[in-house]
C-alpha cells in the first residue's frame, strides 16, 4: 500500500473518531439500513425457497402438469394416463403421481381450515423430505397423513394419531415432519395420491395433478423433455427448474408481493446512501480547516480524497458488519417460523457490493467540498 | 552564500469585480540565502501575506517568477507545488492549525512520514524536537489540552520536522504574550540556522527585529531593504 493511502487510511480513521458518537450513531444508522435491505431480500429469497421447496426437493428431473398451471399450488387434473405414457418415453428412468388440491380441514374444536393436500407415491416425490415424529410410509395406510410441524397449532393436533376431518372423510395423524413451511398460509397436508383423490371429491381416480420423471443417469433432460413435449398433447413438460422458476414469477411477479419487497429493499439501501452522505458531508464540512492545513503542509488533493474515500468505506464496512450481524440473528431466529428469513451467497455478495457502492455515491459530496478547499484559507 | 529563495519580479493582481483588477504586489525582486532570518514587517494590506503565500508555493502570482534552489517553480503544476510544500516548506501559521483529531506527537509525525522521512530517524526527530520545544510531557496530549504557547510551540515543531530549507512563519507570536513569543521566535531562528534554512516571519511586532539579521519592510505591495 503506497505511503500516501496509508496516510490517508489513518487521518480519514482519526478524524471519523474524532466525534465518536456521530460515528457510532452513523455506524448503526447503516446497519440498520442495511440489515433492512438484506432483510427484505432475506424474506424474497425465504418465500420463493417456501414456494418451490417441494419442486426442488422432489428428485424429479421433469413435471408434467396442465397447460399453463402458474404455480405447484394451482395445478389442475391431468389424465393418468399421461404418467403412463411419461414412462415410455426413451430416456426415461422412473415416474410418479403426484396429487395437489386445496381442501378443507376441521379442527376438533369445530373451526375450519384451509389446506394444500398433497398426494405422493411410494417414492414419495414432492413429499416432506425431513420428519420429526412418527413416519412417512404412514401415509400408505388409508385415511392417514402428515403435517409439518410449524402447523400443529393451526390445525388443533395435539399428539400423534389423533383424527379429524376432512369433508367428512377422517384424517388421523401419521407422522409430523418438518421443514416444509406454506405460502399461502394454508399448511400443506401429506398422504397417498389414492387418499388424497379420496379426500378431493373433484378428482376422478383416473386423474392426477403433475406426472413426475427421473431421468436415466447420463442422458440429458432437455433431450427427454423434448421428446415428452412431443409425445403427449395439451400437457406442459417443464424441468424442475423450470417450474421452480415459474412458481416463483406467479408468486415474486404476478401477485406483487415480490415487487414490493424488493422496492423496501432498495429504500433501505437509498436510506443508507443518504444517512452516509450526510453524515460523511458533516464529518467533512466540519473538517474543511484541516483539510486546507493539509494542502497547506504539501498534502495532496488525492490524499485528501482518499480520506474521503476511507471513511465511506470505513462507515460502509462497520455498517454492513452490524447490519449482517443482525441478519444473521434475525435469520437464526426465523428458522422455527413460517416466515423465514433466508439468503443465498450470490444474493448477499450483491447487497454487500450494492451497500459498498452506495457508500461510496455518498462520499461523492464531501469530494466535491474536499475538491474546492483552498489551502490558502490557513492564512486567514 | 548561495540562493534559496529568489523573487523576480513577482506581481500579484486580484480581481475586484467589474472586470477590473487590483495589483497588490508591484514586482517583488528578492533573494533570501542560505541560513538567513527575514523579518517582513508592513501594515495590514500591505501586501504580506501575499508574497508569503507565494513564497509558499500556495498562490499563484501574475506574472514574474520563483526559483528555489536555483529550479524556477511551475505553478500550473499542482504536483510541483505540493511536493515543493511537502518537502521543502515548513509552514507556521498565526492560529496553530493543528489537526485537533491527533496527539502532538501523531501532529509532527504525520507530517514528517508525508515527507519521506524514515520511521527511525522521525522518531529521533520527534524526540529532539519535543524536548527542544519543551513538550515533552504534552506528547500523547490533544491540541485542546494544550495552552496558545504550547499549540505555537507544536506548530513550530510540524515545521521544522522534516528538516525544511524554507521556513515561512505568519504571525507566529500574534496570540501569544510577549514572554511566549520571544521563546517561539528565538526557537524557530536558532533552529533555522541549524539548519541553514531561509527563515521568514511576517510580524506587526517590531520589538522582535534585532532577533534578525534582515529587514524587509513592506509598504502598499512594494518591499523597501531596511537594515537595523
Amino acid at each position: 500500500m503506497p505511503q500516501a493511502f496509508r496516510e490517508a487510511a489513518f487521518l480519514g480513521k482519526r478524524m471519523l473518531l474524532d466525534k465518536p458518537g456521530r460515528f457510532f450513531a452513523t455506524v448503526i444508522g447503516v446497519g440498520i439500513a442495511f440489515f433492512l435491505a438484506t432483510a427484505q431480500f432475506g424474506l424474497l429469497v425465504g418465500w420463493i425457497n417456501t414456494n418451490t421447496a417441494l419442486i426442488r426437493h422432489s428428485g424429479a428431473d421433469l413435471w408434467v402438469m396442465a397447460v399453463q398451471a402458474p404455480a405447484f399450488d394451482y395445478g389442475t387434473a391431468i389424465p393418468r394416463q399421461r404418467l403412463y405414457q411419461a414412462r415410455s418415453i426413451e430416456g426415461v428412468e422412473w415416474t410418479q403421481p403426484v396429487f395437489m388440491g386445496w381442501n378443507i380441514w376441521q379442527r376438533g374444536d369445530g373451526r375450519r381450515v384451509n389446506i394444500e393436500l398433497v398426494g405422493v407415491d411410494r417414492m414419495y416425490a414432492a413429499g416432506p423430505w425431513m420428519m420429526s415424529s412418527g413416519s412417512l410410509e404412514s401415509i400408505r395406510r388409508p385415511n392417514t397423513v402428515v403435517v409439518d410441524q410449524l402447523y400443529l397449532k393451526t390445525l388443533g393436533i395435539g399428539r400423534l394419531g389423533e383424527s379429524f376431518e376432512m369433508i367428512g372423510e377422517r384424517a388421523t395423524i401419521g407422522g409430523i415432519c418438518r421443514g416444509i413451511r406454506t405460502f399461502t398460509a394454508s399448511p400443506f397436508v401429506f398422504t397417498s395420491v389414492e387418499q388424497a383423490i379420496r379426500y378431493d371429491k373433484r378428482y376422478r381416480d383416473d386423474e392426477i395433478t403433475y406426472a413426475v420423471a427421473g431421468c436415466q443417469p447420463g442422458v440429458p433432460v432437455g433431450v427427454v423433455q423434448a421428446r415428452m413435449q412431443r409425445a403427449m398433447a395439451n400437457v406442459e413438460v417443464l424441468t424442475t427448474q423450470q417450474f421452480c422458476v415459474r412458481s416463483a414469477k406467479y408468486w415474486m411477479l404476478e401477485t406483487g408481493v415480490g415487487i414490493t419487497v424488493v422496492i423496501t429493499a432498495f429504500l433501505g439501501l437509498a436510506v443508507a446512501t443518504v444517512i452516509t452522505s450526510q453524515t460523511l458531508f458533516a464529518i467533512t464540512h466540519d473538517h474543511l480547516p484541516n483539510y486546507a492545513t493539509l494542502l497547506a503542509l504539501g498534502f495532496s488533493r488525492n490524499t485528501l480524497l482518499s480520506i474521503v474515500l476511507v471513511q465511506s468505506v470505513v462507515l460502509g464496512a462497520c455498517g454492513i458488519a452490524l447490519g449482517t450481524l443482525l441478519f444473521g440473528s434475525a435469520a437464526w431466529a426465523s428458522v422455527r417460523t413460517p416466515i423465514p428469513l433466508e439468503t443465498t451467497p450470490l444474493v448477499f455478495a450483491l447487497l454487500v457490493i450494492g451497500s459498498f457502492a452506495t457508500s461510496l455515491l455518498a462520499s461523492l459530496m464531501s469530494a466535491r467540498a474536499v475538491f474546492r478547499v483552498d489551502p490558502i484559507t490557513v492564512f486567514r | 552564500m548561495p540562493a534559496i529563495l529568489e523573487c523576480d519580479d513577482v506581481r500579484k493582481a486580484y480581481s475586484s469585480g467589474e472586470g477590473r483588477s487590483e495589483e497588490v504586489l508591484h514586482g517583488i525582486t528578492i533573494t533570501l540565502s542560505r541560513g538567513e532570518c527575514v523579518i517582513l514587517l508592513g501594515p495590514s494590506g500591505s501586501g504580506k501575506t501575499s508574497l508569503l503565500s507565494i513564497l509558499g508555493c500556495l498562490l499563484t502570482p501574475t506574472s514574474g517568477e520563483l526559483r528555489i534552489d536555483n529550479e524556477v517553480v511551475d505553478f500550473s503544476s499542482t504536483t510541483t507545488l505540493t511536493e515543493r510544500r511537502r518537502s521543502t516548506i515548513g509552514f507556521v501559521f498565526q492560529h496553530a492549525h493543528l489537526l485537533p483529531f491527533l496527539t502532538v506527537e501523531e501532529n509532527l509525525a504525520t507530517v514528517g512520514r508525508n515527507a519521506g522521512v524514515a520511521p527511525a530517524e522521525l522518531a529521533r526527530r520527534i524526540t529532539a524536537l519535543l524536548e527542544l520545544l519543551r513538550l515533552e510531557s504534552a506528547a500523547m496530549k490533544f491540541p485542546s489540552q494544550l495552552s496558545g504557547g504550547q499549540r505555537q510551540r507544536v506548530a513550530l515543531g510540524r515545521a521544522l520536522v522534516h528538516d525544511p530549507s524554507i521556513i515561512l512563519a505568519d504571525e507566529p507570536t500574534a496570540s501569544l504574550d510577549w514572554e511566549n513569543g520571544t521563546i517561539v521566535t528565538d526557537m524557530l531562528i536558532n533552529r533555522a540556522r541549524e539548519l541553514g534554512a531561509v527563515l521568514v516571519v511576517v510580524t506587526h511586532d517590531t520589538r522582535l527585529i534585532p532577533r534578525f539579521n534582515r529587514v524587509l519592510q513592506m509598504e502598499g505591495g512594494n518591499v523597501i531593504e531596511s537594515s537595523h
